[in-house]
């Protein structure tokens, strides 16, 4: 292979691989600590309630319950974003909202102790509409967000952190418009990314105010962090992280049962273990935020967007910790992947009385672009435009620029995607497949099928700082020090191939630290796709510094000048002179180790990019939605682990990716704030049966990120999809879909075929514009 | 999991003998797939005692082919029976419901006898405890079908299970099956309403204006929002009935030959003629008043129920040949032993009227209440403007303030207790204070005088302290809290008693009271009503009316026949919520209720409101499918299944599972499947419809088995799953293939059949477009 | 009424249960100490909790995800949904029995699954491969119509089907 690289780019089993197939890989849950107590939390009956007694002596009376907690018990911890939100509290916000906490010998007797609480509520009117919360009677969650609309902001993002799209004059960009057309498209599935290993935390409190957690998700050190501020700064946190049974982002906001866990610790002494179920995950864990936007576009003949102007509504849930930085960096990739000059898009953050939303693969930028993308193709439709092209042609390029997340202008230095776009049309057909708007691509009995493009880009791939350090040891091996967990991704195998590859030593000379963040140095963790640009970059400076370390020994030894140093598989020599070699142990002596240093500082100058086409099949008759086939294209720079990133991109189907627009959903009661479908036979997912064919295109144009020319887009695969089924679906129907999933009875309301079939048709008529 | 105690039995006998002691508190375990998840989940109230594993019985799992059939043990896994050959060969209809059952893992463990017997997938239903606490919905013992109102695109779209017992019907005296008329009125059916009607009572135009309504407090719609205006809708029906009289009081069809007298045109005399008539017996009415009607025509004042309404209930009764003999008093005009032995029984249900003594002083001052109302007209010049007492609490007591009101006088109630012991209506003293009629409660008269033209009442203040032996608050008197007051009149309505002495005295009274409000005496002498109950209400007294016409039938034919067999009908499945206020009954101000004597007060409500309230009934039922692929199946074999206590063809093991009724006793196991080997020219086909496979239970699912000889259909079954709430046979479909040909366009035909007589609810319209796609493509595909 | 139950209980109750969890015998006595089988165990629970081998996981803990799939005398089947105390004689093996204890060779099938990263997360990957195992067992040579058949009560949500099904055809490849 020309690239000379030994590791990266080639198809090398994971570091783990073996534990993984004999069953041997610790995930948290399975981990166990002498002496543990097992915690379990006893949930709200109602949407919206103040606690007004809760009377434990009986749970407690019970054997082997060793400590019952509720709101009265606990310190002041709160989270969210500002910190309004209560650990425990006095008032419960959703069904299911925790109301006391037990720790007990057994799971099954803290099961029990939870029956013997008993709790009197005062109960409050409940909202779970976005825009009947807005409205001036109704119930309001927080005093502190008068109205239901969250603040907005983010203050870890700076001073002037993006909160809305507006720049330019959007009146003129109208004036400028060949066609102007509205519409409201929702994505309110509010789906679950849904993890196979629930959350979890296991806790054990050191009085004073020690704390050591072990948790399961890709961003341990940031626990840590976060875990200092929601409990008042006056905790000593060191966070232990691990194998991680999938997180897809969400699991980065456990939180609330990490701190359930330290209480029930705090009170007992005793480690504490503290799982939720399937039931709880599903129904009082995060999930994505529901999205609904209404948005005027104007475009030009020439597939120009001219102004784009409109209310993006994010129903938050209960609380919100992240989606005000979700909507920060959903608002920055907007505009990478829709070049427009003229914008006014308003974002209003709602909470509501179901369960809280949370960090979601496609963090901000999914839930726009699924309402976003579908208003855009409203004016491509009316002016007979190919979706591809004109997505294409408004994907960010050199020399565009777009402000990010900290509200500051960015100037794009990457590539030109538009050759991986055209080569991902090529591989999947579109110009043979593409017939025209609202026209199925064919149609075979009761079968149409139609085709759709969607496209996503994301400058999170160096986003925020990571640290490492590497050292090097003197029987020629070498440790990596950063504190990250493997979640699936294959990522901390790459890391340690690009360590491998800078240090030129066997893979398997090389090794990670444990995930302790006592022992490593700050590490944001493998969120977004920033792991192979930012993670990479601060591991591959630690080597570097590493090896200049060592080239200095070396050279001392060797009596050459340290830039005529090199090294391969543990040995030191002189470039011009490769006789001259010496093992490392010879240049750094039986007493020494060597330690590099690397950091890496946010940048936000590159983004990623992935554009997805889809085929669907519907059946006219029974409404059925079925995805033929998908073709991913992107351009990685490098591929750093072709079988890892051909694992991500499938990935697009699951975790809340492609099939929140075709089964996946929660169904949330909206009388009674009930989640009905919290369990893995109601809630859809993608089973081995029905697998579309995939076909990932990705180039390889070197990129100026770190020494592999790489960038990361793992993440980002599940974020076109949605709304080019959509789009997919609305071709093959020959009608507008506004809403996902387009489930059957969506799909024959659309054909008129059902009771409410024509009103459907009317509204999109009318939220289309003109025809 | 919770604990509990667990039995590995090696027999059927020994799995019975466990399951018998537990009394249902155990659960068999067939293969444990849908049990361990009710156990984890805690959806159900009550948490089973034991487990009576099913899996060490010996002997239950096999597949075997006798001469007629195919025998399969209910312990046969299912993945035993989708990969048998010899049933893929003989009825592959049974293979491939098995084969699309779950997952894999699943069909290792899931056993054809679990898969019949599971339990419902309702998401309501199944609602995990530890999410804040499980839903008890209506097949729990709630009072909600949580899917009615909620999230039921999984629901049933041709109706609910119904419910063994309706909380509105068992709280109406007669047993009215409102939802069962309701039901028909949301049709607009209203002949079809009538009819369940009168089956139950025969005088609702009256009592849809006079009945205190026992039925809407039990109504569960009120735990959602309001209860249904049962009484509102009622009166309606009782109208229509009346304006169509020549059809609901129709002569009988025959005459029996028998005949009955009847003493007293009140509620019960009426309403056992019109049942008696209707039977065929000649009846003739004895009224000692000159107008027929008894208390209703007599003593309830106009403005609640018109004059002309019960002149027109009479009218309707006399024109199905009920003789009315008004003006005749029993024991004056004619002798009791003269009717027994005209006739062949005589009910006496001359009601009561006799005022009870209040043994003071000076009572003979007092008028007395119903004597008041009776005569009204006649006091209407001297009753004006004047001051007039009325000591009571009861209705007649509130009847009289509101008339003397009414009348131009100025009432005061005296009454021992307080306003929440008054016997009266709530709503009638609640219109009397709106009115103005002012209230002395805790006041009980000792004793009347004359004093200048008027009459002085003393009276004592009492305060409530205790019970007696009615159970209500014992009034006492307040040492030195004696007062007078100043009256130009007193009216005494104290409460009534039946005028017994009409019993010739040899003829012993039984005072037992029966629980049906009527009874025989000797001879051919029943009794029933007030006259032997003492007063009630207007459909207490029919509904003791119409228990003496069923002993009086049952007497005379000597036990031969029930009648209430007469009309068996399919209950119509309209469980369609509609999200609508209960109807607002417009009620005239105050200030203008008094100023009219005889016109009713509450005016009319028209046929739309009507129909709008009628939607609102929740004809209470679960709206949960049977989940099991194999039962429709197995139904579309028509197979048998046969458990420890019966054999029985599947579908009517299936037809039988109304909510509060299983498909098996809790101490009964299934046995074995049998299933007939198919003729030949057997056509089989099993489409199951879901979002996504496997793991999914049906959406919709069809089980279709054809015989085709010749080219044209000779016979055909086939079975809707997960539509209604047990697979359901789509006869109409069924019966037009027969005799033809199968094509395309006679398999859509028989399609849009199959679903013609779905009730979609809110969200689960897609299941009748879905339903009949599978229906089509299972016959012609 | 009582006393018949009471009887019951004696005449239905073991004081232990023999099985045999990837060919080593384990007699566990019923009882709610620690290290017993209660009666509400699931065989999951016995499995990770009593017998410490956490290679077999639990995910829903209701029969839809199949990440705690063991071979039952052969079979597929779900140990969340499976009681220990109805498991007396039963042959368990779970995906830490795959492994040749002697030689220390993997099975065909988890060296295949290295080979084609066909995992991400992991967590679901020990259910996957046991009832890969279960299908070529029955099947040494099964289409890859079949495979997917086999899969399909298994839940995968990073979706590393796609490799896991090429895994699988790799495996029985090599069992040809």
């Amino acid at each position: 292979m020309g690239d000379g690289y030994r590791f990266v780019g080639k198809p090398i089993p994971r570091n783990d691989a073996g534990d993984i197939v004999t069953g041997k890989t610790k995930f948290l849950i399975d981990r166990k600590m002498v002496d543990m107590l097992y915690g379990k939390v006893k949930r709200s009956p109602y949407p919206h309630a103040i606690i007004k007694k809760v009377d434990k002596k009986k749970a407690f009376k019970l054997k082997g319950v060793k400590a019952v907690l509720t709101w009265e018990d606990v310190p002041d911890w709160k989270g969210g974003t500002p910190r309004y939100t209560r650990v425990l509290d006095r008032k419960v916000r959703f069904v299911g909202d925790a109301v006391a906490l037990v720790a007990a010998e057994t799971e099954e007797i803290a099961e029990e102790a939870l029956d013997l609480i008993d709790v009197e509520y005062e109960i409050l009117p409940a909202v779970f509409d976005m825009e009947e919360a807005l409205k001036p009677d109704a119930p309001q969650l927080y005093e502190e967000f008068p109205g239901n609309i969250v603040t907005p902001g983010v203050p870890f993002f700076g001073p002037k952190s993006l909160k809305e799209v507006v720049m330019g004059d959007v009146e003129k960009g109208f004036a400028e418009a060949d066609v102007i057309t509205e519409g409201t498209f929702g994505y309110e599935g509010i789906p679950n990314p849904m993890p196979p290993e629930p959350p979890g935390a296991i806790a054990l409190w050191e009085e004073p105010n020690k704390l050591t957690l072990w948790v399961s998700n890709q961003s341990p050190y940031m626990d840590k962090i976060l875990l200092w501020h929601i409990m008042g700064r006056k905790v000593e946190i060191r966070t232990f992280g691990g194998p991680c049974g999938g997180s897809y982002g969400s699991k980065q906001m456990s939180w609330i049962t990490q701190c359930h866990a330290a209480l029930l610790s705090r009170a007992t002494g005793r480690p504490v273990k503290l799982y939720m179920t399937k039931e709880e995950h599903l129904a009082a864990f995060v999930m994505r935020p529901a999205s609904r936007m209404k948005a005027r576009v104007g475009m030009k003949k020439d597939g120009t967007v001219t102004a784009i102007k409109g209310t993006w509504l994010i129903d938050t849930g209960y609380y919100s910790m992240t989606t005000q930085s979700q909507i920060a960096v959903g608002c920055g990739e907007v505009q990478i992947a829709v070049h427009c000059d003229n914008w006014d898009l308003r974002p209003v953050i709602v909470c509501t009385n179901r369960n809280a939303s949370g960090i979601v693969r496609g963090f901000g930028g999914q839930e726009l672009k699924c309402s976003l993308l579908p208003l855009i193709s409203l004016a491509m439709e009316k002016l007979g435009l190919d979706p591809y092209e004109v997505l294409k042609k408004n994907f960010v390029k050199p020399g565009q620029g777009y402000f990010w997340r900290d509200g500051i202008w960015y100037v794009y230095r990457g590539i030109d995607y538009s050759k991986a776009m055209d080569e991902g049309a090529k591989a999947f057909g579109w110009k043979d497949k593409w017939k025209g708007w609202l026209i199925p691509t064919s149609i075979n009995g009761t079968k149409r099928r139609g085709v759709g493009v969607g496209v996503h880009g994301n400058a999170d791939i160096g986003e925020d700082a990571s640290e490492a350090h590497v050292r090097l040891f003197r029987d020629g091996t070498a440790m990596l020090f950063s504190c990250l967990s493997e979640h699936g991704t294959g990522q901390t195998t790459n890391f340690l191939k690009m360590v491998a590859e800078t240090l030129k030593l066997p893979l398997n000379r090389v090794s990670l630290s444990p995930p302790d963040s006592m022992v490593n140095p700050y590490e944001f963790g493998p969120a977004g796709s920033r792991g192979t640009y930012s993670i990479a970059s601060a591991a591959i400076r630690a080597a570097e510094d590493a090896l200049k370390r060592l080239f200095e020994l070396g050279a001392q030894k060797l009596g050459v000048s340290p830039s005529d140093m090199d090294t391969e598989d543990g040995m030191l020599f002189s470039k011009h002179d490769p006789e001259k070699r010496i093992p490392w142990i010879a240049a750094m002596g039986p007493d020494r180790t060597v330690t590099g240093y690397g950091r890496f500082e946010p940048d936000y100058t590159l983004t990623n990019c992935m554009m997805t086409f889809v085929e669907v099949e519907v059946d006219v008759e029974t409404g059925k939605v079925d995805l033929i086939s998908v073709v991913n294209t992107s351009d990685a720079g490098k591929i750093v682990d072709p079988k890892g990133l051909e694992g991500q991109l499938n990935g697009c189907l699951g975790s809340a990716g492609i099939d929140t627009a075709i089964f996946e959903e929660t169904v949330l009661d909206r009388r009674t704030g009930h989640i009905l479908n919290a369990n893995m036979i109601d809630y859809k997912w993608r089973t081995f049966s029905e697998l579309p064919e995939i076909k990932n295109v990705i180039l390889e144009t070197p990129m100026e990120s770190h020494r592999f020319h790489a960038v990361g887009i793992g993440e980002i695969a599940t974020s076109p999809g949605p709304s080019a089924v959509l789009m997919a679906v609305s071709n093959a129907l020959g009608t507008w879909i506004h809403e996902y999933p387009i489930t059957p009875d969506k799909v024959l309301k659309a054909l008129g075929k059902i009771k409410g079939g024509q009103k459907e048709k009317d509204r999109a008529l009318e939220l289309g514009g003109a025809r | 999991m919770k604990s509990f105690s667990h039995y590995n039995p090696k027999s059927v006998e020994e799995a019975v003998q466990v399951l018998s002691t537990y009394d249902g508190k155990a659960k068999p375990n067939a293969g444990g797939t849908d049990l361990l998840g009710i156990l984890k989940e805690k959806s159900l109230p009550e948490y089973p005692e034991a487990i009576v594993n099913l899996k060490t019985i010996e002997g239950l799992s096999y597949i075997k082919e006798e001469e007629d059939f195919i025998a399969i043990g209910s312990l046969t896994k299912l993945s035993e029976i989708a990969g048998s050959q010899m049933v893929r060969e003989k009825i592959s209809l049974l293979a491939d419901a098995a084969k699309e059952v779950a997952t894999p893992q699943i069909r290792n463990m899931a056993t054809v006898g679990g898969n019949l017997a599971q339990d419902v997938r309702c998401w309501y239903y199944r609602y995990p405890h530890h999410l804040g606490g499980r839903i008890v919905c209506l097949r729990k013992g709630g009072t909600l079908c949580n899917a009615l109102s909620g999230d039921n695109r999984y629901h049933s779209i041709f109706g609910v299970a119904p419910m063994e017992k309706y909380p509105c019907a068992e709280g109406c005296p007669a047993k009215t099956d409102i939802p069962f008329y309701m039901s028909y009125i949301k049709e607009g059916k209203i002949d079809e309403a009538g009819e369940i009607m009168m089956k139950y009572n025969p005088i609702p135009a009256i009592t849809g204006r006079v009945c205190p309504i026992f039925c809407e407090p039990k109504c569960n719609r009120k735990s959602f929002d309001e209860p249904l205006a049962i009484r509102c809708v009622e009166r309606y029906l009782g109208d229509q009935l009346l304006e169509n009289k020549e059809k609901f009081y129709r002569k009988p069809c025959k005459e029996n030959g028998r005949s009955v007298a009847i003493v007293g045109s009140g509620p019960a005399g009426l309403t056992a003629a019109y049942y008696l008539r209707k039977k065929g017996y000649s009846v003739v009415v004895y009224e000692k008043l000159k107008n027929a009607g008894g208390m209703l025509y007599n003593t309830i004042p106009s403005y609640r129920l018109p004059k002309p309404v019960v002149k027109r209930q009479i009218e309707a009764l006399e024109e199905m040949g009920i003789k009315f003999k008004t003006g005749v008093e029993v024991g004056v005009d004619i002798r009791l032993e003269e009717l027994s032995d005209r006739y062949n029984a005589v009910f006496l249900a001359a009601g009561a009227w006799k005022e009870r003594k209040m043994g003071i002083e000076g009572e003979g001052f007092a008028i007395s209440g119903l004597s008041f109302l009776m005569s009204k007209e006649e006091l209407a010049g001297d009753i004006k403007g004047k001051k007039v007492a009325v000591i009571g609490g009861g209705n007649v007591a509130v009847d009289v303030a509101r008339t003397l009101l009414r009348m131009g006088a100025t009432p005061s109630v005296l009454y021992r207790r307080t306003k929440g012991e008054m016997p009266a209506f709530e709503e009638e003293t609640r219109k009397a204070l709106e009115e103005g009629v002012e209230f002395s409660f805790l006041t009980l008269p000792k004793a009347i005088k004359k004093v200048d033209g008027k009459l002085e009442l003393s009276c004592v203040k009492m305060r409530l302290s205790g019970k007696d032996e009615s159970g209500r608050p014992r009034p006492v008197p307040v040492k030195g809290s004696e007062f007078t007051m100043l009256f130009d009149f007193v009216i005494k309505a104290t409460g009534e008693e039946p005028e017994w002495e009409i019993i010739p005295g040899e003829i012993k009274r039984d005072i037992r009271k029966e629980p049906s409000g009527a009874y025989k005496l000797e001879g051919n002498l029943f009794i029933g009503g007030d006259f032997a109950n003492g007063p009630s209400t207007v459909i207490e007294a029919s509904a003791s009316g119409r228990a003496a016409f069923t002993l009086i039938d049952k007497w005379i034919r000597g036990d031969r026949e029930d009648f209430i067999d007469e009309m068996v009908k399919q209950r119509p499945n309209t469980s369609i919520f509609v999200d609508i206020p209960r109807v607002s009954i417009p009620e005239i101000p105050p200030s203008e209720r008094i100023k009219v004597l005889e016109g009713e007060e509450t005016p009319d409500v028209g046929w739309n409101e009507i129909k709008k309230e009628a939607e609102r009934c929740f004809n209470c039922g679960c709206l949960a499918v049977n989940p099991s692929d194999m039962a429709v199946a197995l139904i579309a074999l028509d197979g048998e299944i046969v458990t420890t206590k019966k054999r029985v063809r599947a579908e009517e093991l299936f037809t039988d599972s109304g909510l509060g009724k299983v498909l098996l006793d809790p101490d009964e196991i299934i046995k074995e499947i049998r299933i007939p080997k198919p003729k030949a020219g057997s056509h089989q086909r099993f489409l199951k419809f879901t979002l996504r496979k496997p793991v999914d239970f049906a959406i919709a699912s069809v089980a279709t088995s054809l015989v085709i000889k010749d080219g044209l259909c000779v016979d055909a079954r086939i079975v809707l799953g997960s539509l209604a709430p047990v697979p359901l046979r789509a006869k109409k479909a069924e019966e037009l293939l027969i005799g033809k040909p199968i094509d395309e366009s006679i398999a859509s035909v028989a399609a849009s059949l199959a679903l013609s007589d779905a009730k979609p609810l809110g969200m689960n319209a897609y299941k009748v477009e879905i339903g009949k796609t599978l229906v089509k493509r299972s016959i012609f595909a | 009424m009582e006393k018949k139950r009471k009887e019951g209980v004696r005449s239905g109750k073991k004081k232990k249960i023999k099985l045999s969890v990837n060919g080593i015998g384990y007699e566990l006595e019923i009882g709610d100490k620690p290290g017993e089988v209660d009666y509400g165990h699931t065989l999951a629970h016995t499995l990770r909790e009593t017998l410490n081998l956490t290679g077999t996981k639990v995910a829903c803990d209701h029969g839809a995800c199949g990440c705690c799939t063991v071979l039952m005398d052969g079979k597929a089947v779900l140990s969340c949904m499976t009681l220990t105390v109805e498991c007396d004689g039963k042959n368990i093996t779970t995906i830490e029995g795959l492994k040749d204890n002697k030689t220390g060779a993997l099975d065909p099938i988890q060296q295949a699954f290295i080979e084609h990263s066909a995992f991400q997360c992991g967590y679901c990957t020990p259910g996957i491969i046991m009832s890969a195992k279960a299908l070529l067992m029955e099947n040494p040579s099964p289409s890859k119509e079949e495979i997917k058949e086999a899969l399909s009560g298994n839940f995968c949500r990073c979706i590393s089907n796609y490799q896991a099904i090429d895994a699988v055809i790799t495996a029985s490849n090599r069992g040809r």
